[in-house]
């Protein structure tokens, strides 16, 4: 009973990260019609932004009090990570904008690959796991026999946090409102004055700052990074979108939290299974492309005249 | 003048629907051989979607329709097109990169007998039958414009859009249809080139198709009144008229929808 | 009188070009320096780009290669033949070659795949190695003879294949991409944990090409001279590499490539393709199986090329770069797709001194291409199915 209480709450801090990297793919695909493959090395970019900042905040500026370190990491890097993210657009996806999603697919991804590598070969050790720095209490809370450690708790807050967030600034924000006309019929959208460009900016913003925080409570939870850890979360953050339905916000969730859910009790339940659990998962996406191809909750469909 | 004669294609009661939306509702019309029938209707009357689904590419909701009384419904597109029905699209459906001769032959290419051995091996039996497609295409060509059949080999890129949309028409003939279906052929042109077009049609049609049976969706009235025999209108997914061309036109419901009140 | 001028002209400018080409690829291949070598990728670069700047040039060489197409092909196997003896001192360099004759045939089926048919397989590095795997666990277990393991690793790769027939037909493009990148990522963490795949240490001790009695780790004695035993394997490659060579290209230039051609998500319209009669599912599972067909043969003969196959080996990353290869090369174009596969083997291998930064600098490139020039660098041309089309009748102009 223990075992499976713990396989499931390691499950929804999984859930957590993928949703918030699944909530980005699906933003890109929703507003934009395109596929960010590249979301996976955002995601590690924010956490190594977040790594630099705190030692830089904790040796170089002496900062001793983790909750300020932690916020001006959170903050830091969203920001950081947010402004990469723009440039990045600006680079990569306007020339593309208006080309099927493979070629973005296909760009992103080599974009992805040269990002990653840049790190490992510029970062001090690039190619080495990095330390990230605990400074989230030992706490541990005691439920009827479970133990809930204080950073579950943060992280579930903290994604919490961000998903309430990330849907009031679409809902009840102008540039939300902007982001889904522009979903949901880009011409007509442009027509009436939206600027696409920006649109692709703030895109890549929301989603960058989701991925970075994604990265930090990573680094958080597992103490450590590594420069291609975007990889495998790339290709979730993307399965988790498509089972959802890529476009649908809520979709992204129920498929990040699906996928680490099947990849926790797979690793727990069956013998061996942990170096299966994404075999097993991958398996399960295959099969349900092939079922259900709208996903879960529904594809957005694109017009076509 | 042909409405006494045993109907080449008929549809009855054809009902295809969208969500809550019916795009298509009981719609029950015929064509004869060797008629061109006109149809018509403001903006999302369903014309298009009709021609969708008596060609496969969408599955009715109710009713069924036939060519030569022989049962089609249900059958996909590229079977559709083996019992006869060739149609255009709306939007240039060409594919750019390819040469004149290479779109024309894809509607040729049910036709062609080589297989992988005379493809691999025994070139000459591919030789053979290409001189012969290329002959057809020409022959194809020559039927609208002479000029055509020195572009034999020029990407579609590279031509103007009139004679894309005689290329593609063309395209459409290749497959030897019975019934053929032009959906706005002349959609995005000046008023000459559509009357170019329109002629070049109605010429290729008397020279060389007389037995083809045509249906037309056009919006310029004119064209409808010169070149078709009978016209079909539709409305919101309902046939709301159906006659010649005078008799269509008085009608009060039409000029409603057209027009309004 | 004046044709015999021009066919000594035609003949010589062909001879120049394809020496000049051999001779530069040749320094290129041996030379140490890190600059020398940045200068010669310079030169050719100026070289391409005057090339196609001036008109006169490039219509007279480009006429001369049309013309002759019989010279130019006789011309181009003898210099294919004849670079194992210009290269004999260096044998490291003739296996890199074959390699790179290797990558051409994944290229190519590739190429049939995605080029001609628009089908997207990121997984194509799973097909190689169960080509790879399928003839090593052949040869390892049950003693079956290299050539034959060549047809059966092939034919095993068409199998595997066959289990994403109804992800290919049913799911389009990124979604395709997503399942075959899940594909081959499974695929690998498999291979890594199974053991009578050979887990982590892969297939080791396969014994090498050999065909009947005749052991390819014999040096070759021809004609006076004294070729190292990876011209053997050379040898093989460039046989069975231009096999598939005029194969690819008879396909391509026939209804088969075209047909591919009409239902290409990308380049060509499904839609009108099934309204012409096209049967668009049949045509796609033999695209996508061919393709297969040619990845798994390279990947049986890289088996018992290396005498070992591993995980490492078959990763996304792997995919990757053969896809790269149509990418870059020209999509849908054999003469493209082939330069670029050796070039993607030919690169990494001379800039080792950049090491890590290679990957960087190819992924650079690869999304340069892919936003500027997404045609490749060798565009497809049009499609003359082997006809001699003079210009006037409208024929295929320059792309």
């Amino acid at each position: 009973m223990d075992t499976i209480i713990n396989q499931i709450i390691n499950g929804i801090m999984l859930g957590v990260m993928y949703s918030l990297v699944a909530v980005g793919f699906t933003l890109f695909f929703g507003v934009l019609n395109l596929i960010q493959f590249s979301h996976g090395e955002i995601f590690m970019v924010g956490a190594f932004l977040g790594l630099i900042i705190l030692n830089i905040c904790h040796l170089v500026l002496g900062i001793e009090n983790p909750v300020l370190l932690l916020f001006i990491c959170f903050v830091g890097s969203s920001i950081l990570t947010g402004l990469f993210g723009i440039l990045f657009g600006r680079i990569t996806i306007r020339p593309i904008k208006n080309a099927p999603p493979v070629i973005a697919l296909l760009t992103t991804l080599a974009a992805g690959l040269s990002i990653r590598y840049i790190v490992m070969a510029f970062y001090p050790s690039g190619s080495e796991p990095q330390r990230f720095p605990a400074y989230l209490p030992d706490w541990q809370i005691d439920i009827g026999g479970v133990l809930l450690r204080f950073d579950s708790l943060f992280i579930l807050a903290g994604g919490l946090f961000l998903i309430i967030g990330t849907y009031l600034f679409i809902n009840k924000t102008k540039m939300g409102i902007a982001m889904r006309a522009v979903a949901q019929d880009r011409e007509t959208a442009a027509m009436m004055g939206v600027n696409i460009d920006k649109v692709i900016d703030i895109t890549f913003v929301v989603s960058g700052v989701l991925a970075a925080c994604a990265g930090i409570f990573n680094g958080l939870y597992y103490r450590q990074i590594i420069f291609d850890m975007g990889g495998l979360y790339g290709v979730v953050g993307f399965s988790a979108a498509v089972i959802g339905g890529l476009g649908n916000i809520f979709g992204a969730i129920v498929g990040g939290f699906l996928f680490a859910l099947l990849a926790s009790f797979t690793s727990a339940f069956i013998p061996g299974g942990s170096a299966y659990r994404f075999v097993v998962a991958f398996a399960f996406l295959i099969v349900f492309l092939v079922i259900m191809p709208k996903g879960i909750l529904g594809r957005r469909e694109k017009r076509t005249a | 003048m042909t409405a006494n004669h045993p109907k080449l294609f008929r549809c009855e009661r054809l009902t295809k629907n969208f969500g809550g939306l019916t795009a298509v509702d009981g719609v029950d019309f015929g064509v004869s051989e060797g008629e061109v029938l006109g149809l018509i209707g403001p903006n999302g009357a369903g014309k298009t979607t009709l021609f969708n689904l008596i060609t496969g590419v969408y599955q009715p909701d109710g009713g069924r329709f036939t060519i030569r009384d022989e049962n089609l419904t249900g059958l996909m597109p590229h079977q559709i097109k083996k019992k006869g029905i060739s149609r255009t699209f709306q939007q240039s459906r060409l594919v750019l990169g390819l040469s004149v001769y290479d779109n024309l032959f894809i509607g040729m290419l049910e036709s062609f007998q080589s297989g992988f051995f005379d493809t691999l091996i025994r070139r000459s039996g591919f030789k053979n039958e290409l001189r012969r497609a290329i002959e057809r295409a020409n022959q194809l060509l020559r039927q609208f414009n002479e000029e055509l059949v020195e572009k034999g080999f020029v990407p579609v890129s590279d031509i103007s859009q009139i004679d894309r949309r005689r290329l593609e028409i063309c395209r459409a003939l290749a497959t030897e249809p019975a019934l053929l279906l032009l959906d706005e052929p002349s959609a995005g042109m000046t008023p000459e080139e559509s009357i170019e077009l329109m002629n070049d049609i109605r010429r290729v049609r008397e020279s060389y198709y007389q037995k083809l049976s045509i249906i037309l969706v056009e919006h310029d009235m004119m064209v409808i009144e010169d070149i078709t025999d009978r016209v079909v209108a539709l409305n919101f997914g309902k046939k709301i008229a159906e006659g010649t061309f005078e008799e269509v036109s008085r009608n009060e419901e039409l000029k409603e929808a057209y027009l309004g009140k | 009188m004046k044709e015999l001028k021009l066919s000594l002209q035609d003949f010589f400018l062909i001879l120049l070009c394809l020496l000049a080409c051999c001779a530069v690829f040749v320094a290129f291949l041996l030379a140490t320096n890190l600059f020398v070598l940045l200068a010669i990728i310079f030169a050719v670069t100026l070289a391409i780009y005057l090339f196609n700047r001036v008109e006169q040039v490039k219509s007279l060489i480009t006429g001369a290669f049309e013309r002759r197409g019989k010279f130019v092909t006789g011309t181009v196997i003898a210099i294919l033949f004849l670079l194992p003896f210009v290269l004999r001192s260096s044998p490291y360099w003739i296996f890199i070659l074959t390699l790179a004759l290797l990558w051409i045939m994944v290229a190519l089926g590739i190429n049939v795949q995605f080029g001609s048919a628009g089908i997207i397989n990121l997984g194509a590095a799973a097909f190689y190695g169960v080509g790879a795997y399928t003839a090593g666990m052949l040869a390892t277990r049950l003693g079956v003879p290299p050539l034959v393991n060549l047809l059966l690793g092939a034919g095993m790769s068409v199998v595997v294949g066959s289990v994403l027939f109804i992800p290919v037909l049913k799911t389009k493009s990124y979604y395709l991409a997503l399942v075959t990148i899940a594909f081959v990522m499974a695929f690998h963490t498999l291979l890594n944990n199974e053991e009578w795949l050979g887990g982590a240490q892969g297939i080791v001790n396969i014994p090498l090409m050999s065909i009947g009695g005749y052991s390819f780790l014999r040096e070759i004695n021809i004609l006076g001279f004294k070729l190292p035993s990876q011209a053997n394997f050379y040898y093989l490659a460039l046989v069975l590499g231009a096999l598939m060579v005029v194969a690819a290209s008879r396909i391509w230039n026939s209804w088969v490539g075209l047909t591919w051609n009409s239902f290409n998500e990308d380049t060509g319209d499904e839609l009108s393709a099934k309204c012409m009669g096209v049967a668009v599912n049949k045509w796609s599972m033999i695209a996508f199986t061919i393709g297969n067909f040619y990845i798994g043969l390279a990947g049986a003969f890289y088996a018992h090329m290396a005498g070992y196959i591993a995980p490492p080996d078959i990763t996304f990353y792997q995919s990757l770069l053969f896809i790269s290869a149509v990418i870059l090369g020209g999509v849908d174009s054999i003469l493209g797709v082939s330069v670029a596969a050796v070039l993607l083997v030919i690169m990494p291998e001379k800039l080792r001194a950049l090491q890590q930064y290679w990957i960087i600098l190819f992924g650079i490139i690869l999304v340069l291409m892919l936003i500027l020039r997404r045609k490749g660098l060798i565009p497809a041309r049009i499609r003359t199915y082997g006809l001699k089309i003079s210009r006037a009748l409208g024929g295929p102009p320059e792309r």
